[in-house]
């Protein structure tokens, strides 16, 4: 495969990373025993939610 | 008054692309569109002054406090260092040779890579300009990156050339690892400069180049032309020099289609 066709791919293949969708860390808060009762989607739906960059997860 | 400031720098690490050259003639040439331009010459090789100001002027301001470094150094509002040019519609913040020490400037100061950024904000809130187009030198340190996050859009000028390529392909690489500094930051397009159509090559990079998948390539290519020289050494753009010559017919055109893509990422 020549420079050129490499060169590309590779550009083809970075721009793909750019356009990924930037990693989420999910954080949830402390649960109490009330929290823990209760259902699993009101214990997603209210954890933080934070982005950080590639180099941090 | 402009009704918003868009914002391109031309960026490639490899040398000799026509970035400054580029920038010079788009500029002129929005400007010939009836757009108030200003430029700023962020490479230390001064060339994008050069393009507009006598050699002798160019050669005084970089020694003085009147150019981009002493604003980066200083962390100035770069309204102060506006200078205007020969056209009504285009002004210019001149570059210093000292831009090669501006890495050491700018590595003490705190969020270092906005610092262009925060000297371009009164400019922008003034909306005195329609476009801003910013020259680099062809590096990828922290000034570059400095120019990315001034920046709405970039366009990348390359040379029909296997290293031309690889360069290219190093760019990319490098635009990945910073996206979560400049999140913002479009890359309107890649434009092929110095085209020789008589080399089977540029087939060949053109052909290639239709491998892209996400990336525009600007349907406009400047072909080798000796009206850019002849226009450098007279300091002018070389739609001002010669109107009716090759490049300057192609560098409106390519203008018109900067204009076009940049309405369309507006709408998006």
């Amino acid at each position: 495969m020549s420079i050129s066709s490499k060169s590309i791919n590779r550009i083809n293949k970075a721009v793909e990373t750019q356009n990924t969708p930037a990693k989420v860390a999910l954080i949830p808060p402390p649960k109490t025993s009330e929290q823990d009762a209760s259902s699993t989607e009101a214990s997603e739906t209210s954890g933080i939610t934070q982005k950080l960059p590639d180099y941090l997860l | 008054m402009a009704s918003q400031t868009h914002i391109l720098c031309f960026v490639n690490n490899k040398g000799g692309s026509g970035k400054s050259t580029t920038c010079a003639n788009i500029g002129y040439s929005l400007s010939s569109l009836g757009y108030k331009v200003l430029l700023i010459d962020g490479d230390m090789q001064l060339n994008l002054s050069l393009a507009y100001f006598e050699e002798e002027f160019v050669l005084e301001t970089a020694k003085s406090e009147k150019n981009l470094y002493a604003a980066i150094k200083y962390q100035k509002d770069l309204s102060d260092y506006i200078l205007s040019t020969r056209y009504p519609n285009i002004d210019m913040i001149l570059s210093s040779t000292l831009m090669s020490s501006i890495e050491y400037e700018l590595f003490t100061k705190w969020q270092r890579e906005y610092i262009l950024k925060n000297g371009l904000k009164k400019i922008v809130e003034r909306n005195e300009y329609d476009y801003i187009l910013i020259d680099s030198p062809p590096t990828l340190g922290g000034w570059v990156m400095n120019i990315l996050c001034a920046s709405h859009y970039m366009i990348t000028p390359v040379e029909a050339s296997p290293w031309g390529l690889f360069g290219l392909a190093n760019l990319f690489d490098f635009l990945s690892d910073i996206k979560y500094v400049t999140p913002d930051l479009q890359m309107l397009g890649v434009c092929i400069t110095k085209a020789d159509t008589r080399k089977n090559y540029l087939k060949q990079t053109i052909t290639a180049l239709e491998e892209l998948k996400h990336t525009y390539v600007f349907e406009t290519y400047i072909k080798v032309d000796s009206s850019i020289e002849w226009s450098q050494e007279n300091g002018r753009p070389v739609m001002d020099y010669k109107k009716s010559s090759r490049s300057a017919i192609e560098y409106l055109s390519l203008t018109k289609e900067v204009v076009s893509r940049v309405n369309q990422q507006q709408k998006h």
